[in-house]
């Protein structure tokens, strides 16, 4: 087998160390060309940090939650900032990655960002809140990764928007119990962390306090087209119910196999597999009584003025619907906002840090207050349906006792 | 001669001596760790987490170096390795509670172990299957961590304790970047090590041309093993540098792109230059920092850009620095400076295969080689058929026949190329049928090819000594452990390499790479090389092709000095008078059978033979 | 039974996909005996210019069977190009270069996937909904697809056109030979070159065939589609004998069905890691593939 061609002239290792110093060097001076000012004190901008992941395979959900930031600090600029000083956006990339994560939460420790807003796979982001801990605790508000990690962790500067990991899952096991009154229940997932984690908590929970039967507890390959053999097996095994905990991406071709084989059992999603792709793909199923998904309450199906505000901004300014996740981003930033505005002459890390955990305002996706570990208060999860109009709207909602009743 | 100028020129480059300086471990590790402070000294953290990065690549790209680079396996799993060695670590460190330096060993020996399972299967195969196979064993080791509730499956493990020593904890960028380089130095020592030793050399020869190395003597399979072990430890120190500032760990870091991102560094680094590979990792990790526009864009320009290596540059940024390489080229200039102008007489012969008496032409008695009834089929086809004859030391027999007669297959046959279908051969009366080329090579059998087939990319003087691999008794500990051994020892080889040369008249040519001699040249550089095993048999395929009448009178002269060195000779040859002349003996094959044998000037009067070239009257001519 | 029934008719169906990719990879490596790693993404990239003719251009305003033949076309005719423009300018210098090449024609897979990101946007696309995805029929006693059976039906034809082009015309004569020594080709008058795009460009309409196909039928394309499909279908070639036409039909419809058994019967986690379990023990017990090899010999 042939190798390569003849080889170049020999560069002494000198040229190499001084390729290296020079790199350094080079990025050194890049770097310190940037902004230099603080924001934490002076008349500058505001400087942001958003912690997103703009490359990769989730890329589309980073841009999205840039899209949501940027909205959301639009109409406090218009307004002529926070006490005269514009807000304004540095976006790191972290590429849903723990090396990249960490080199991102660097960047802006570096850029001295007033705070830090985002997060969205836990792979970066529990690298990134070591960084910012480390860094006099730069205020962290955690937007999209649920990862009960990230406020188990006592970390005195993170407060979270969505819901947790571990919180889904009692709303799907009392949903299954309360509402579909299922008795024998296929639980499967995808092998990814967030599914598996919703998956084990549930039948953790059924375990210990009862529950309907598992009968079927498994996964499927992301990103395999044909789902029959599963739901065949689904069936098999008696169950009245399959319970999906992945992503949407599968979920449509789930839903739609599900429809033309027109089994009987019931299909539901957990809070991942909303989007509205799934009603585009599987018409039939989404309005079948047996179909529901229980999820967040996410841009598509707030119902409030707001909500409907920022779906039509959105469309407007980005030209396409907003993804799901965005509104927490959306009101991520409206927190940290909230806690700015508080005493704008005093921006320091502790003092911002203090005042987040204090927060207490309406968002889009419900109210926003935060308990001891940064977490939100009670979470408003709902279940879903499409109605005629192929538009998803909620059924049913947990209440912050969490019994599940109708809504509307 | 004209290699004491160049071999003092390349000397007197800095290059070298720092080389040799960087198979030091003290040497390596002080390297990155002035690097290291270097980096510290810009005062930034975030320059910190990314020079921890570069080291993480680097290392991986420096462990896919040894398999790719240095050995040609095309691996395109490789974060496996780097897989079992993190998650090793992190086992240890956060389910049993071990010291985090204790983990590294041990993740290193698992990974080993991991490698020859891996590898023992696997490398047999051709280059394009084996990529294929590489890729479904990156997935199924990350498959298997994502289902291994003991290391949390998808979850992973959180968090990761921070290394520690004695009370000392490594828990911010500045000394985990220390720790990084100190990790990355060790391993740019062995590397090194393994790069300018014997064995790096063997390896080349692999990726050259993997099966003339092995007929020339080089276990290539056991070789290849080796490499994607080594290639695997290093692996796992970089997942032990992973481990040691990653505050968790889980499957998603382990995906066939991070194998594809090692690959590209390697690629654009140049395959089998430790420089490049340096090179390529920084530039990898620091231009999308450096311009943040293009981070979006990442996977493109650095697939693309591998194209463009690769097409128009294949050797890379920093190209590999070819043979002669930092070990010869010393004793290389103790051997040429000791040695006067005038072409030795003395120069030591190399000594046939132990065992076989210098004994003069003819005189030898007892068979060399012996083949009884070995024959060869191909599906319906009989390429061999029932052919029985016997060399005897010193004996120089040619075999003759026109085309497609089997003259190449039975060559195979007895270097074992190709077991035959039956017969048996035996080697001064032990049996060598079937066995490995490699092993066949060892018992004292060298060959020559048709198509002359040297390694393109090393100089005449490492071709001969890859000749010299089985005699060198030198292992893997010496190349790693021992490089004053090494060193003294190709030494020795080198002075043995550079007095076959010289024995052909070509020691010039030393330092030239193939593609720039001559054929007659090559082919005595390919002569040497076969002798340079100290063969007790050696065979010769066509050597006469292509030279012209004066460079024939020195061929025979060289055969004649071989053979009564109590060496066979089996000659296949088209020249009919060169044949007579050398030979003591001739077989003549037609369609696979021996159809006449034994005094060459009769045997080229023999009717039938005469009939086999030459065809049955008013059919097409077949000419010597 | 029925899970029986559902396995197979599923199988076939995926398997078909896979069939039919399995060609264009072994239609190539007979002749350069070479993976082109790119190829699986080549069905992504035509399922996107599909994509893209149905959703964004007046010509999804035509009736669905029309509107699907164009956008076929569009897509056929731009996979070949790019299959051809690669060949032309990426490949061709790196035949003889085995290590070089596969390493490119990675690369080559990888930038097909970011520029297809970078154009059509990261989220996963729909292809408009033809009824007769969903409409099922009984057949059996099980619930099938009528989709299936058009999806198994067209793949079947193409591949008996595909073995009559190999097995009676002359180019297909002249590719055979190709695959089993290109001297002695050249030597024949066979030219090369020519034969070497042939196949490079029937491969590449196949696999567009194949990703117009797998829009209509599943309705949800996505960037990275293409890599996975194509191992699978290398896998198919190598298990139905790498070279061989014949055995790459019979590869991909035993993977596909041995990946439906695996999810019905076993679990899906391990489906992927079935088929690459079967590879290498393929590649260890009989590396000529079922059908047996069709490749030069190696020296």
């Amino acid at each position: 087998m042939r190798t390569s061609a003849p080889t170049s002239a020999r560069r002494p290792w000198r040229a190499l160390i001084a390729a290296l110093v020079a790199t350094f060097a080079l990025g050194l001076a890049v770097s310190a060309c940037g902004g230099d000012d603080s924001s934490a004190s002076g008349d500058g901008p505001l400087e942001i940090g958003v912690l997103a992941p703009m490359s990769g395979s989730v890329a589309s959900d980073g841009e999205d939650m840039v899209n949501a930031s940027k909205l959301a600090i639009e109409s406090v600029n218009a307004d002529g900032g926070i006490d005269g000083r514009q807000l304004e956006l540095n976006v790191a990339d972290d590429a849903c990655e723990a090396q990249q994560g960490v080199q991102a939460a660097e960047k802006l420790v570096q850029d001295e960002v007033l705070a830090v807003v985002g997060g969205f796979c836990s792979d970066a982001t529990l690298p990134a809140m070591e960084v910012f801990d480390r860094s006099d605790q730069l205020p962290f508000v955690v937007s999209v990764s649920s990862n009960p990690d990230v406020t188990e962790s006592g970390l005195e500067n993170i407060v979270r928007l969505i819901g947790r990991d571990d919180q889904e899952a009692p709303a799907d096991v009392s949903y299954l119990t309360d509402v579909v009154g299922s008795e024998k229940v296929a639980i499967v997932h995808d092998n990814t962390e967030f599914a598996v984690s919703v998956a084990d908590n549930m039948k953790k929970l059924i375990e210990e306090e009862g529950g309907p039967e598992i009968v079927y507890f498994d996964a499927v390959q992301p990103g395999s087209n044909d789902y029959r053999s599963v739901l065949d097996r689904v069936k098999r095994e008696g169950a009245d119910t399959f319970f999906y905990t992945g992503f949407y991406p599968e979920f449509g071709p789930i839903a739609r196999q599900w429809a033309s084989l027109g089994y009987d059992y019931n299909l539901i999603g957990g809070t991942s597999t909303i989007n509205a792709s799934v009603a585009e793909l599987a018409p039939q199923a989404v309005t079948d009584d047996k179909f529901s998904i229980v999820t967040y309450p996410t841009a598509l199906l707030l119902q409030g003025p707001e909500a409907k505000q920022y779906r039509t901004d959105y469309k407007k300014e980005f030209g396409d619907e907003p993804g799901p996740y965005g509104v927490f981003q959306y009101d991520a930033i409206k927190t940290l906002i909230a806690a700015i505005q508080e005493d704008p002459s005093d921006l320091s890390h502790s003092a911002l840090n203090e005042r987040l955990k204090a927060v207490e305002i309406e968002g889009i996706t419900g109210a926003i207050d935060f308990d001891d570990k940064g977490d939100r208060n009670a979470f408003p999860y709902l279940a879903v349906r499409a109605g005629d109009d192929g538009e998803f709207a909620p059924v049913h909602a947990i209440d912050s006792d969490g019994t599940w009743s109708e809504s509307e | 001669m004209g290699s004491l100028a160049a071999t003092r020129e390349l000397l007197s480059s800095g290059s070298l001596k720092a080389r040799i300086a960087l198979t030091s471990i003290i040497g390596a590790v002080s390297f990155a760790v002035v690097i290291a402070l270097l980096v510290m000294g810009m005062g930034s953290t975030y320059w910190m987490a990314i020079a921890i990065s570069v080291t993480t690549y680097a290392t991986m790209g420096l462990g896919l170096n040894v398999v790719l680079g240095y050995a040609g396996l095309l691996d395109m799993g490789y974060a496996a390795f780097f897989a079992i060695g993190a998650y090793t670590s992190a086992i240890l460190t956060v389910n049993l509670e071990w010291n985090y330096f204790l983990s590294i060993p041990i993740a290193v020996v698992v990974t080993g172990l991991a490698g020859i399972v891996i590898g023992y299967p696997t490398l047999r195969l051709r280059p394009d299957y084996l990529a294929i196979v590489t890729i479904g064993f990156g997935e199924v080791v990350r498959t298997a961590f994502n289902n291994w509730q003991y290391v949390g499956a998808t979850r992973g493990l959180y968090p990761l304790p921070n290394p520690e020593l004695f009370g000392f904890v490594f828990d911010d960028p500045q000394r985990q970047l220390i720790l990084a380089a100190v990790l990355f130095g060790i391993v740019l020592a062995f590397v090194n090590r393994l790069g300018v030793s014997h064995i790096g050399r063997a390896w080349r020869a692999i990726r050259d041309d993997d099966f003339a190395a092995e007929v020339v003597g080089v276990p290539t399979l056991r070789l290849k093993i080796g490499a994607y072990v080594m290639g695997g430890a290093v692996g796992a120190i970089a997942g032990a540098i992973f481990a040691s500032r990653s505050v968790a760990i889980d499957p998603t870091n382990f995906t066939l792109f991070v194998s594809v991102q090692v690959l590209m560094v390697v690629v654009l680094g140049g395959l089998g230059s430790v420089r490049g590979v340096l090179l390529a990792s920084t530039v990898f990790v620091v231009l999308p920092e450096i311009l943040r526009e293009v981070q979006d864009y990442r996977t493109l320009i650095f697939s693309a850009l591998v194209i463009a290596m690769v097409k128009f540059r294949p050797s890379g940024l920093i190209a590999e620095r070819v043979s002669p390489d930092a070990v010869s080229l010393p004793s290389l200039e103790e051997a040429v400076a000791g040695r006067d102008p005038a072409p030795p007489p003395a120069a030591p012969p190399p000594t046939p295969g132990s065992g076989a008496e210098a004994a003069p032409r003819a005189a030898g008695d007892g068979a060399l080689l012996e083949l009884r009834g070995v024959s060869q089929r191909f599906g319906g086809l009989t390429a061999l058929d029932d052919v029985s004859l016997a060399i005897r030391p010193g004996e120089v027999m040619g075999l003759i026949g026109p085309n497609g007669a089997g003259k190449t297959t039975l060559v195979n046959a007895i270097t074992g190329v190709r077991k035959p279908s039956g017969g048996e051969i035996r080697l001064r009366g032990e049996r060598i049928t079937g066995r490995r080329p490699h092993r066949i090579a060892k018992a004292g059998v060298a060959r020559t090819f048709q198509a002359i087939r040297l390694f393109p990319q090393l100089s005449a003087v490492d071709n001969v000594i890859t000749g010299e691999y089985q005699a060198a008794h030198l292992g893997v500990v010496d190349a790693l452990l021992r490089p004053r051994r090494e060193r003294r020892h190709q030494a020795e080889t080198v002075e043995r390499a550079l007095a076959l040369l010289d024995q052909l008249g070509i020691a010039d040519a030393a330092l030239r790479k193939p593609s720039e001699l001559s054929y007659a040249d090559r082919r005595r550089i390919e002569i040497a090389r076969a002798l340079a095993s100290e063969p007790s048999l050696l065979i010769l395929d066509e050597p006469a092709a292509g030279m012209n009448p004066s460079e024939k009178r020195d061929l025979v002269a060289t055969l004649r000095a071989i053979a009564d060195q109590g060496i066979g000779i089996l000659l296949i040859e088209h020249d009919m008078p060169l044949v007579t002349r050398i030979s003591d003996r001739a077989a003549v094959l037609d369609r696979g059978r021996l159809i006449a044998f034994g005094d060459p000037h009769d045997v080229l009067r023999d009717e039938r033979v005469i009939d086999a070239y030459l065809g049955k009257p008013h059919e097409g001519e077949n000419g010597a | 039974m029925d899970t029986f029934i559902q396995v197979l008719v599923s199988g076939l169906t995926v398997g078909s996909f896979y069939a039919l990719v399995a060609l264009g990879y072994t239609m190539v490596y007979g002749i350069i005996r070479l993976i082109n790693f790119a190829h699986g993404d080549l069905v992504m990239v035509a399922a996107f210019i599909g994509w893209f003719v149905l959703d964004r251009t007046a010509v999804g305003d035509l009736p669905a069977v029309p509107q699907i033949a164009i956008a076929g076309t569009i897509a056929i005719g731009g996979a070949v190009l790019i299959a051809l423009g690669l060949l032309r300018f990426v490949y061709r210098s790196l035949i003889d270069y085995p290590l070089g090449f596969m390493i490119v024609a990675l690369s080559v897979a990888f930038c097909l996937q970011e520029l297809v990101k970078l154009i059509f946007g990261a989220s996963n696309r729909a292809y408009p909904a033809y009824g007769i995805s969903t409409e099922s029929i009984g057949f059996l006693g099980v619930t099938v697809n009528r989709m299936d059976l058009v999806v198994i039906a067209l793949a079947a034809v193409l591949m008996i056109g595909m073995l009559w082009f190999v097995n009676r015309t002359r180019t297909g004569l002249a590719m055979r030979a190709l695959a089993v020594d290109h001297d002695a080709a050249r030597l024949m008058g066979i030219d090369v070159r020519a034969l070497i795009a042939v196949a490079f460009g029937v491969g590449a309409a196949l696999a567009a065939f194949t990703g117009v196909l797998s829009g209509v039928y599943y309705q949800r394309i996505g960037f990275e589609m293409g890599f996975m499909l194509g191992m699978k279908a290398f896998t198919a070639a190598v298990v139905g004998g790498i070279g061989n036409v014949g055995g790459a039909m019979v590869g991909g419809l035993l993977i596909g069905i041995l990946e439906a058994a695996v999810q019905g019967y076993l679990s899906s986690t391990w489906s992927d890691a079935f088929i690459f379990g079967t590879l290498i023990l393929v590649l260890y017990l009989r590396p000529r593939g079922l059908l047996g090899e069709r490749v030069a010999e190696s020296t």
